[in-house]
């Protein structure tokens, strides 16, 4: 006997694989295939409803999400598979060019030493600005009445969030000024917001 | 023709992304694979701890006087004094009873008593591995989440850099060398987007929860990071370290079978026990949800005093509850857990490939880097061959815990080294995999051997079975090339 969920389940699946099959139509299309794909979203937002009301609010529609990339993982596994194979040649100019083993051109110490900065900007710098940042933006809400756990909950995802994004832009961004001013600046004033805070 | 639904992107602001993009990846990629592989192989940790110790007691239930008993025996047992006290409970991929205090841990049989001591070196061993990376706790767990954030930073940098990855998301080019390497990494980054960034970020959430409580702790709760932390798992009362007899345990069990039948027990904790403060957490799973669980708290006379929250509180208390099983997969059994696997496997291609196309483009420009490569390979095959060398050694029993840390490291150390040295990518991973490949064979065959009794038993069979398949797996390649070699009519290193 098929219960709700069960048929929820059943539903589901049935829609994630459609949803995944008209996106894959429309992103293959490229052009005009406006309908297509809201069609596939359309489709795959159904999905993750009916997964929901199969395995729980919250557990289902990760549920839902593991089906999406099951499906597309799928799809793009018999297109690996179906591919033609390309010509020899780009493989053979690749292996004589691996035999040749040119060496790597001298790195200057000037070079080197804008790595060094990159590195520090992007990894520790970014992780102490973010963290200044966070604790602001928890402290302003406190300051401000903020619920606690949503404060603190929401600050622990910030946090890393905030740091990802200063690392993205400070490897990105070609002019090491420009990095090192938007990577400190971010930290400089949340401490300076926060030594006034106190 | 119709216009197109994709939008340009500046060919100059693309490459500078690429460019920030190759450059975190080649300072983080070795730490994030050794994350990957390590967090894909504890998807299974409870499996893998039931395979160590294929011969303890297994069952279903346990009743609440036997719960009793097994607790006050361990008690009993221990000669230091314990701040707490947990007792494991039976779950469908851990169906074990094991009694932790803060010296020593037991199994316990079906009637409550204590069988023999638990311990899963290797699994613990690789938990650390992927926790810490075996440094200090702190200092570990927050590297760990630096780690994690470097990922995301890389899936923004990444999706930055490739204005077209949805466009061509079903898209592959095979035999094409770098395109092909570089299909591979976008296609498999796509499609695995939803896993490896809600990994990555509450891996790093996590990981860094420590630090940012203490910053938060610090400016606003005079240094008291409870006051972060309590409100949303619960706060515990004042000790009293007065003597006293221990908890009500039996009556909390009894309280939960009758008002929560539908709720299984997962863990039991006695905070201080046998003092005068002590008081029972009972950790209840919620079926359909992806909290952990919800703590239901009692007194020592075994009255209920309420829960934490986590499963009908605040927003933020059910949110950062959810966040353990979203990162570790333990959410909805084995097809779950078997999907993160896949998804596990994906992101350790996704590096790897990454890498490939950095090396392959390095050569079409004429700026190879043979030892770079060889030395990276030595990181991709040296990693799973280094932990198959200390699982071997771990079930061998020729090994303590502290010297797997040191055997892993020196395995992939000298992998890496190696590889440098040797400058050629084939020979070396061919090297490593024979190396993976034969430890991990040698290791299920002494493990069976050592076991022989409990062979057979559910806890053995498909943790040996999937080592003996992906020991196969390393070895059929290298070992058919060497065939072909021997019999001169290709060279190993033109083959792989």
């Amino acid at each position: 006997m098929l219960t709700a969920p069960m048929l929820a389940g059943l539903g589901g699946t049935a829609a994630t694989v459609g949803g995944v099959f008209l996106v894959r139509r429309a992103w293959k299309t490229q052009r005009d295939s406006a309908s297509a794909l809201v069609g596939g979203w359309g489709l795959l937002l159904t999905s993750l409803f009916l997964w929901a009301v199969f395995g729980g609010p919250d557990r289902g529609v990760a549920f839902g999400i593991i089906a999406v990339l099951l499906c597309a993982l799928a799809m793009l596994g018999t297109a690996m598979l179906t591919a033609p194979q390309r010509s020899g040649a780009r493989i053979s100019q690749e292996r004589r060019m691996n035999k040749e083993a040119a060496t790597t051109p001298a790195v200057s110490w000037l070079q080197g030493l804008r790595k060094v900065s990159v590195f520090l900007l992007a990894g520790p710098v970014a992780g102490l600005s973010a963290l200044a940042f966070t604790t602001t933006i928890f402290t302003l809400n406190n300051t401000n009445g903020v619920e606690i756990t949503g404060n603190a909950t929401a600050a622990f995802f910030i946090f890393p969030l905030a740091w990802a994004a200063l690392t993205a832009a400070a490897v990105i961004d070609p002019k090491l000024w420009r990095k090192a001013l938007g990577v400190i600046g971010a930290g400089a004033i949340s401490a300076a917001f926060l030594a006034f805070a106190r | 023709m119709g216009k197109s639904i994709w939008p340009k992107a500046s060919p100059a602001r693309v490459a500078r992304a690429l460019e920030g993009h190759s450059s975190l990846a080649l300072a983080v990629a070795g730490l994030i694979y050794v994350l990957s592989i390590s967090g894909t192989l504890l998807v299974f940790n409870h499996e893998l701890q039931r395979w160590e110790q294929p011969g303890a007691p297994e069952m279903t239930a346990l009743t609440p006087a036997a719960v009793e008993r097994a607790a006050a025996t361990a008690l009993a047992a221990d000669d230091a004094p314990t701040s707490h006290l947990f007792v494991q409970m039976p779950t469908p991929d851990l169906p074990r009873v094991v009694v932790t205090t803060d010296n020593q841990a037991f199994f316990a049989d079906a009637n409550g008593a204590l069988t023999g001591a638990e311990a899963h070196p290797w699994t613990q061993f690789v938990l650390d591995l992927h926790y810490y990376l075996h440094l200090p706790s702190t200092l570990g767990l927050t590297v760990v989440g630096a780690l994690g954030v470097m990922l995301l930073g890389l899936s923004v940098s990444g999706f930055l850099a490739h204005p077209r990855i949805f466009r061509d998301a079903f898209t592959f080019r095979k035999g094409a060398g770098r395109l092909t390497w570089a299909d591979l990494h976008n296609r498999l980054s796509v499609w695995t987007a939803p896993f490896h960034i809600s990994s990555a970020l509450t891996g790093a959430l996590l990981g860094l929860a420590s630090i940012l409580g203490f910053a938060i702790a610090a400016h606003n709760f005079d240094g008291d990071t409870g006051a972060v932390f309590d409100p949303i798992f619960g706060e515990e009362p004042p000790p009293d370290e007065a003597l006293a007899p221990l908890a009500e345990i039996e009556r909390s069990l009894d309280y939960m079978a009758t008002e929560h039948p539908d709720i299984a027990v997962n863990y039991l904790i006695i905070h201080d026990p046998e003092t005068a403060g002590q008081h029972v957490s009972v950790i209840g799973l919620h079926d359909r949800r992806l909290i952990f669980g919800e703590y239901y708290n009692f007194d020592a006379t075994g009255a209920f005093t309420g829960t934490a929250g986590l499963a009908d509180g605040t927003l933020g208390q059910q949110i950062a509850a959810s966040t353990y099983q979203v990162h570790f997969g333990s959410f909805g059994g084995f097809p779950v857990k078997a999907a993160y696997v896949l998804f596990g496997l994906a992101l350790s291609i996704i590096v790897t490939s990454g890498m490939s196309v950095y090396f392959t483009r390095r050569r079409e420009r004429g700026r190879a880097a043979p030892r770079l490569e060889s030395a990276w390979a030595g990181v991709v095959w040296g990693a799973p061959a280094a932990l198959a060398l200390t699982m071997a050694a771990s079930v061998a029993g020729t090994v303590s815990e502290a010297g797997l840390v040191a055997m892993f490291w020196l395995t992939l150390a000298t992998a890496l080294v190696g590889g440098f040295w040797t400058a050629d990518r084939c020979v070396v991973a061919a090297i490593l995999r024979i190396v993976g490949g034969a430890a991990l064979l040698c290791g299920t065959a002494i493990h069976v051997l050592a076991n022989l009794s409990a062979f057979s038993s559910p806890a053995a069979y498909g943790v040996s079975g999937a080592f003996a398949v992906i020991a196969m797996l390393a070895l059929i390649r290298p070992l058919r090339n060497m065939v072909v070699r021997s019999n001169g009519s290709e060279t190993l290193a033109s083959k792989i």
